[in-house]
């Protein structure tokens, strides 16, 4: 008899719902995609309905819940760090109360309620289920794991091991020594926000010099050899405060924290790179000493930190481990996964059986829901919205790839949408990567975002090489390498000297002859796209290649600046029709955006999504 | 009684239980040097590292925090504080329960959690 598991997280950030059957992975989404609020913290029950449907079963045949966090254990942290902040901290606790002690200590009464059922409801540790979530879809035997985030319960880092069907964690960092904070603290003092913007600062990086580094080792964290960490708390005003750092803080930089949306210069940018140095040096740290004490030549990675794929790319150059996979929900989202996971194999013990093929199980990470052929149109037909219908596949994918590189950008929205944070050609905003202006254009015309990070490359898996200084696959984005010497293009920096608009001067150079997937330190954010994993975007790039000789399409996530990653049809023509996308496909529908009525849009929609 | 109300309830007891409970425990708990964590890096350490209490999970582990009601969970958080020898915490029970009942849900969290409040979570 098969056993159903609804893997949940929620109640902090990024609430998810995952459905497994034995050890297979049937669906996975964020709550955030179906109540577009983005980082949506509440109980994910669109995300748990939509896992239902997808199995066809009712919420009665499900044969365990599990919660992705021990809310014993977390309480204990929170009494015991109030104790030690005492007299400060009593806003943070009047605050936060209401979720620890109101939801928190009764979610198994809550997931009943909100059910309307009594299911079984099992509880993981939080890095239990980011290991779980790292080791178990892999396609290793075994592995050495490495969980990175900010906190769970009490560990912030945790390095274990995989064998078979069994996860054991053999060392952890415990709060507040977190390099997750550390680096949201920075981010927050870069004027970015926190839980959301780390991957601003990422990309900020390679604008700055590594200048600080010596200044964060010294006073805000100390690193052994074997990657093992502890911070100074006296910079940090997270443990007893509502914001992130202090005035302590503020003097190792000079001065206060850049105010968010204002002018940035210089300073954030080295104190970007150094952060991201320092960070590097960790992660490499750790890598090498869960390989000492596990001897697998695997690494498999989760937790927040993990979607750190500048740090990932070192980790794989060092060649530490032979391979590496990483979870494309490497956030809380994928604690859900990895919280069903777990239990299947080591509640219920469900033997784990490896993918034959020597892939992942984790289906591309496309494991959320899609919309038929019928659905599209009768969405279409009830708007009276202009459309063209091409029904073979290859035909399509040669007019939108004619589109793209007569320089048009296209909305592309086709079967299952992603699991995780990452855009992988299933909820996608495409565009031409030859062209020096797609960076400029996609960023402050259609994502309204900040112009200095440029697009991801999505590039056909056997051309990787041609492109990229990587010969492993990268199928979720979560690599970075350089683009090949030979296509680099000399950069002047010496108009570079501080500032936004200086920036401009940087962006604006061709850098490569694939400029809009190029950073100005020539490296890329690399996917790799398999026929087997994702025909339909597998053919766009092939008959893009066929035209323009470029195997190579420059790749964003289908939002705008705030806006969760769109789901239906319904969140895709509005994000089209409001952004200056010229043509979007809805699985084999086409529409083009001069032959669409007016668009009468009386909302003020930008403040609808609150900035990220 | 009112939603308002209720919440300056809610607001008026995690505002006593801190000055009421916490602060005074806190107050003990420094002048006898007790720390629940390091605050800051220990130079002549070799490593930060430490095992874990729980390297792996067994079936029963999965059941532990799934408990019925509020007496519950707080006789679970005070075996565990009894188990670690910090007798002194069990001193909270009480103000937690009163809090704990007064905010026994109808199940929405309302409003945005602050990220800069991480740590409470």
């Amino acid at each position: 008899m098969s056993k159903y598991i609804l893997g949940i997280s929620a109640f902090y950030h990024d609430s998810a719902a995952a459905l497994i059957k034995d050890d297979e992975i049937i669906a996975a989404a964020q709550e955030e995609r179906f109540t577009r609020k983005k980082h949506d913290p509440r109980f994910p029950r669109n995300a748990i309905n939509y896992c239902l449907e997808e199995a066809f079963i009712n919420s009665h045949e499900l044969d365990a819940v599990v919660f992705y966090d021990n809310p014993l254990l977390t309480f204990d942290r929170v009494i015991k760090n109030l104790l030690m902040v005492a007299p400060e901290g009593e806003d943070q606790w009047v605050k936060a109360s209401r979720s620890i002690l109101g939801i928190k200590v009764l979610v198994k009464k809550y997931i009943s309620k909100a059910l309307g059922i009594e299911p079984k409801v099992l509880f993981t540790d939080h890095h239990m289920a980011h290991a779980a979530s790292a080791f178990y879809p892999s396609p290793f035997e075994n592995a050495a794991i490495l969980t990175v985030d900010g906190v769970g319960e009490w560990a912030t880092t945790a390095i274990g091991f995989g064998q078979d069907s069994k996860v054991e964690l053999l060392k952890e960092i415990h709060y507040p020594h977190s390099v997750g904070l550390l680096y949201s603290a920075i981010t927050y003092y870069c004027g970015f926000k926190v839980n959301s913007g780390e991957y601003k600062l990422m990309g900020l990086a390679p604008y700055g010099k590594p200048v600080y580094v010596e200044r964060i080792k010294k006073h805000l964290v100390d690193v052994k050899e074997d990657g093992s960490f502890r911070l100074n708390t006296k910079y940090f005003g997270f443990l007893d405060s509502m914001v992130m750092t202090n005035e302590a803080f503020n003097e190792i930089f000079g001065g206060e924290p850049r105010r968010p949306e204002s002018r940035i210069t210089c300073r954030e940018m080295d104190i970007a790179a150094s952060m991201q140095a320092v960070l590097e040096e960790i992660m490499e740290k750790l890598a090498l000493y869960a390989k000492i004490i596990t001897g697998s030549r695997n690494l498999v990675l989760a937790g927040g930190v993990a979607l750190n794929c500048v740090a990932n790319g070192k980790i794989l150059k060092e060649g530490i481990f032979n391979n590496i996979w990483i979870q494309p929900a490497a956030g809380d989202a994928g604690g859900a996964l990895g919280a069903a996971l777990i239990a299947a194999y080591q509640y219920f013990g469900i033997k784990r059986k490896i993918n034959p093929s020597g892939r992942d199980s984790q289906k591309g990470s496309y494991l959320g829901p899609e919309f038929s052929s019928n659905e599209v149109k009768a969405f279409l037909k009830r708007r009276d919205y202009p459309y063209l219908k091409i029904d073979n596949a290859d035909e399509r994918a040669k007019v939108i790839a004619q589109a793209i590189a007569d320089g048009k950008i296209v909305g592309y929205m086709n079967g299952r949408m992603e699991f995780g944070p990452r855009a992988l050609g299933a909820r996608s905003i495409l565009g031409d990567p030859r062209r020096k202006e797609t960076q400029s254009i996609m960023n402050l015309k259609i994502k309204y975002r900040e112009s200095f990070r440029p697009f991801a490359p999505s590039v056909l898996a056997e051309r990787v090489n041609d492109y990229f200084e990587l010969d492993v696959e990268s199928p979720y984005m979560l690599l970075v390498a350089n683009v090949r010497k030979e296509r680099q293009l000399p950069m002047d920096w010496h108009n570079f000297s501080m500032g936004d608009d200086e920036m401009l001067a940087l962006i604006n150079q061709p850098r490569s002859d694939i400029p809009a997937v190029t950073h100005v330190d020539y490296s890329a954010r690399v996917q790799t796209v398999n026929l087997d994993d994702k025909p339909d975007f597998y053919k766009i790039i092939k008959a893009l290649e066929d035209i323009t000789g470029c195997g190579v399409v420059a790749n964003t996530s289908f939002n705008i600046r705030g806006e969760p990653i769109v789901c239906s049809p319904k969140d895709a023509y509005l994000c089209f029709m409001r952004t200056k996308i010229d043509l979007l496909v809805i699985e084999d529908y086409l529409l083009w955006k001069d032959q669409q009525p007016a668009y009468d849009d009386n909302q003020d929609w930008r403040r609808e999504y609150e900035l990220d | 009684m009112n939603l308002t109300r209720k919440k300056h309830k809610e607001h008026y007891l995690a505002k006593s239980f801190f000055s009421n409970v916490i602060m005074p425990l806190a107050v003990d708990l420094k002048a006898k040097e007790k720390s629940f964590f390091p605050l800051e890096p220990n130079i002549t350490s070799e490593s930060y590292f430490s095992k874990p209490k729980r390297s792996i999970m067994n079936p029963k582990d999965f059941e532990l925090s799934a408990v019925d009601s509020i007496e519950d969970f707080l006789d679970e958080i005070s075996e565990l504080w009894k188990a670690e020898g910090n007798l002194e915490l069990t001193k909270l029970i009480a103000g937690l329960e009163e809090i704990a009942r007064e905010l026994a849900i109808e199940c929405e969290q309302e409003e945005d959690i602050s990220p800069f409040i991480y740590v409470m979570f």
